[in-house]
């Protein structure tokens, strides 16, 4: 009976034993399938934030294209959207920008859209009325964007403050006018 | 930004400044039954242009199915329009794998004796029809043959047989349901 039960109780033991090692190995095998380098995490960070910008520069292309007959304004707004996009991918591939781009990003992400929104919302009388202004205000703001995308391309080496400049001059007077 | 973002995304831009909608006080006059490549039509808020037009015939009818792409996200649907009294739309909600189903030898067995059922995704499914058509795709004509089972919530999955005994034969299967015209906003043509 005694022999029995310590016969028992080792066969438990390597049973044991032989499931933590075996559970072990597996954990082993998921961390190494999950581990990045800090190359590849800030890359994937990178891609994710680009993909959400253009993704929202899209919706906006598409809400105009849907709601704008005038295609002037169709125009002006896709001018600024491409001039947007190659900012913006100029900036991430620089990696000289992470406060001015953060500042940059929210003429995609908030005064664009709420330009926009903000006179498709004044229904088509009042649309009328304030074509003009709406017409005057996208071409300012396409005139700084152009301003933004000619200093950043600029082969002067000055280009980089003046670009950051720019952005933050160009931030607080639209930060200002659109609450 | 990686260059699969930036095809992706290039080509979504692509699409949708292809756009050139009519003015809304407009739309209303705009038929379902005129749509053609390159026309947008916006379902359950999701905007579409129609990449290709393909006919379906069988004895007694003929129908259309509209291959579209989603603008934003790229995602492939497709549309029916059959025209009996009214017109009837038939929106696909994805493809199915034929693994998910009762193999093809049961499935014909179903639709000889003309009952059955399937079971997918916790719904039940019956045997509603089979039948023949041709395939037309601008000069090219295939046969096809359909397999129709119908839940009570009346949704549709439909398993489309393809080629013949001296090609060999293939299976499709789609999750489909039938939606309103209104549903469907035409953009432009």
């Amino acid at each position: 009976m005694g022999r029995v039960l310590i016969i028992t109780l080792l066969l438990l033991g390597i049973v044991g034993v032989a499931f933590y090692f075996l559970k072990n190995k597996k954990v082993e095998k998921k961390t190494e399938k999950k581990e990045m380098s800090p190359e590849e995490i800030k890359e994937k960070i990178q891609n994710d934030n680009l993909k959400k910008h253009m993704d929202r520069l899209l919706v906006l292309n598409l809400k105009v294209r849907t709601d704008f007959e005038d295609l002037k304004i169709i125009k002006i707004v896709e001018e600024t959207i491409d001039s947007i996009k190659k900012i913006t991918d100029e900036m991430v591939k620089l990696e000289n920008f992470s406060e001015a781009s953060v500042m940059f990003n929210r003429i995609g992400e908030k005064y664009l859209p709420e330009l926009i929104d903000g006179y498709l919302n004044l229904g088509e009388a009042k649309q009328k009325e304030n074509k003009e202004e709406f017409v005057a205000n996208l071409n300012k703001l396409s005139e700084e964007v152009k301003k933004i995308e000619n200093s950043l391309f600029d082969e002067n080496e000055k280009s980089f403050d003046r670009t950051n400049i720019l952005i933050k001059s160009m931030f607080e007077d639209f930060e200002g006018r659109i609450k | 930004m990686s260059n699969l973002i930036k095809i992706e995304t290039d080509k979504k831009f692509g699409l949708i400044r292809k756009l050139k909608s009519v003015p809304l006080s407009d739309r209303h006059t705009l038929s379902i039954k005129d749509l053609k490549k390159d026309s947008f039509i916006r379902v359950f808020k999701d905007t579409y242009i129609v990449d290709d037009v393909y006919t379906y015939q069988d004895k007694e009818d003929t129908w259309t199915e509209l291959k579209l792409i989603n603008v934003l996200t790229l995602e492939v649907k497709y549309l029916e329009i059959e025209e009996d009294d009214e017109i009837e739309l038939s929106w696909t909600e994805k493809e199915i794998s034929m693994k998910d189903l009762p193999d093809v030898d049961t499935i014909e067995d179903m639709a000889d004796e003309e009952s059955g059922q399937i079971k997918y995704a916790g719904n039940i499914f019956y045997y509603d029809d089979d039948y023949k058509a041709k395939f037309i795709k601008k000069d090219k004509k295939e046969k096809v043959y359909f397999y129709d089972f119908l839940s009570d919530d009346k949704k549709m999955i439909t398993i489309e047989e393809w080629g013949s005994d001296k090609t060999g034969y293939s299976y499709q299967a789609f999750l489909s349901f039938s939606i309103p015209v209104e549903a469907v906003e035409i953009l432009s043509l």
